[in-house]
């Protein structure tokens, strides 16, 4: 029987540092986890210090990312960036009107709980076998795993029950939203960027980097929503200058960072 | 006597194989037989009207079902002519409510006001602009895809007891172990079932009051006229409020006054297109 020794903050990790536990480098984004991007983006917005740790070791609630801190450990990613809001009093909202924090609340829900499952069919279920040979270079039977489980997920929240060409059409509308709420602005909420951009890029950049050519709506962002596309670019220049440090260009080369 | 004993220890392989077979054609013929006879419309049901199939009406509300709270609303908002049929089981998505109208079968509320638009030349959503479109298809999301799941994990998992207690459930007590067992594989599976009671409450209570700070002084949801956000929030609001169990803190917040314009909100719907609400829910 193995024995986990308990972690001990200042010895095992250092102290007032975040120890943020993801999913190895991604092939053409920071992770194939939007989730992962998510809080990765926060913590570099919110200007946190951070190390890594990356392995396929699921934390606490049995998922990915998850974090140590001073002792504590969080997992689900928006828990730990209330948490982490509130321990080190930041508030990147302190722009917005109540009204505007329940809207970013709104969008926040939309991508984590519904863009998130139609990217994850695509990916892992209806694309699995070009997925294969672009974007994953785990062996064909544990993507056939995780195309198991995928399905098995999403059928029990509700949208593993509709067809190809119905996911398809969600997902366009959750895309066309976005780009509707961001019109012309910067970001959602204007100028400068909130914490609902965190979330809307993990999601949407899953989509733009890291779903096969095949996905309908990889080219849709492209296409017809180009606003949305150049959102992303913003996010990746403004909060990933080592974006090219970040990934392993097509399994190419390591990712140093 | 003696001769069937040793016939029987000596074919007990051949036995066992024998009575397996026999139970599974059994079992699947009897499948056959009940399986449901495919309905045509103007013999088995009258055209032009929406089939509503839905669970059996509820005590403390029209149903206990948030998808059919929501649908149910946008036919009465709508005016359009149907009828409930209580037989919920084998809609074409596993799911309820479901429709049948001149010959569709359909699953999913979403897709059937779609097609409900298309056919009625209806649509609750012309006075918006692209951007409040915008705005509230991600409140819908948010009240359809978390607040939904936040109860149901409420009610079938942390407060099973009292569903049943509270004279809310709609059927026997017997099933449960089975109910809660089920709605924790699910709400496991969709994520909010790993969180643990307390963070499940909070989040409810944090939800609903960041709601009451969208709607403000507002009618509705996207301001004076009703849209089809509204009778989704309708349909999981309803839920909350009078078909979970008075211990939810989420419940005892829609009741405690704090959030009075939500509760007015969800009167004024209630009051506008229920107002056979009391004859519905009366005690059976």
């Amino acid at each position: 029987m193995a024995f986990f020794k308990k972690k001990e903050c200042g010895k095992d990790y250092p102290k007032d540092t975040v120890i943020l536990h993801q999913f190895p480098r991604g092939p053409y984004a920071p992770s194939m986890s939007g989730f992962c991007i998510k809080l990765e983006t926060f913590l570099r917005m919110a200007n946190i210090p951070y190390q890594n740790v990356h392995a396929y070791k699921t934390g606490p609630k049995g998922k990915s990312p998850w974090i140590e801190y001073n002792g504590d450990v969080m997992a689900d990613s928006q828990l730990i960036m209330s948490f982490l809001s509130d321990k080190l009093e930041i508030d990147l909202d302190k722009t917005l009107s109540k009204e505007q924090r329940a809207t970013a609340r709104a969008f926040q829900k939309m991508v984590d709980e519904y863009t998130y499952w139609s990217v994850l069919l695509e990916r892992w279920v209806y694309h699995r076998g070009e997925s294969c040979k672009t974007i994953t270079k785990l062996p064909s039977l544990v993507v056939w795993e995780i195309g198991r489980r995928t399905k098995n997920m999403a059928y029990a929240h509700g949208i593993g029950r509709h067809t190809q060409q119905e996911v398809d059409l969600n997902l366009e509308a959750d895309l066309t939203a976005l780009s509707d709420f961001l019109g012309d602005k910067k970001f959602m909420f204007g100028d400068e960027p909130t914490e609902v951009d965190c979330a809307i890029f993990g999601q949407v950049s899953q989509v733009k980097y890291h779903v096969p050519d095949a996905v309908k709506a990889k080219q849709f962002l492209k296409d017809c929503v180009p606003n949305l596309d150049a959102y992303c670019e913003r996010m990746k220049e403004r909060f990933w200058p080592d974006w090219d440090e970040c990934v392993t260009n097509g399994f190419t080369k390591e990712a140093t960072k | 006597m003696e001769n069937i004993k040793l016939f029987c220890t000596t074919n007990w392989i051949n036995i066992t194989a024998g009575l397996a077979i026999s139970v599974t054609t059994i079992i699947i013929l009897r499948k056959i037989r009940n399986r449901p006879k495919k309905r045509v419309c103007g013999i088995d049901y009258p055209a032009d009207t929406v089939i509503l199939h839905q669970f059996e009406r509820g005590k403390t509300a029209p149903s206990v079902g948030h998808f059919v709270m929501k649908l149910e609303t946008f036919l009465r908002v709508n005016k359009i002519t149907y009828q409930s049929d209580f037989n919920f089981r084998n809609g074409p998505k596993g799911k309820v409510p479901w429709i049948e109208y001149n010959g569709t079968t359909m699953g999913d509320s979403h897709m059937i006001i779609e097609m409900l638009n298309k056919e009625f030349k209806i649509d609750m959503d012309s006075h918006l602009s692209e951007y409040e479109k915008a705005v509230a298809w991600a409140i819908q999301k948010w009240i359809e895809e978390y607040m939904y799941w936040l109860n149901v994990h409420t009610r079938w998992v942390i407060l099973t007891s009292e569903m049943f207690e509270e004279g809310l459930a709609n059927f026997s007590s017997a099933l449960k172990p089975l109910i809660r067992r089920k709605a924790l594989d699910m709400t496991f599976k969709v994520g909010i079932g790993r969180h643990s009671n307390s963070e499940v409450h909070d989040l409810m209570v944090n939800d609903l009051r960041k709601f009451s700070q969208l709607l403000g002084n507002k009618n509705y949801i996207m301001g004076d006229k009703m849209a089809v956000v509204d009778c989704a929030a309708f349909g999981i609001l309803s839920q909350i409020r009078w078909c979970t169990p008075s211990k939810c803190p989420g419940t005892k917040l829609l009741h405690s006054g704090e959030l009075s314009n939500v509760v007015s909100y969800m009167d004024r719907i209630k009051n506008t297109y229920w107002p056979d609400w009391e004859s519905l829910t009366a005690d059976k």
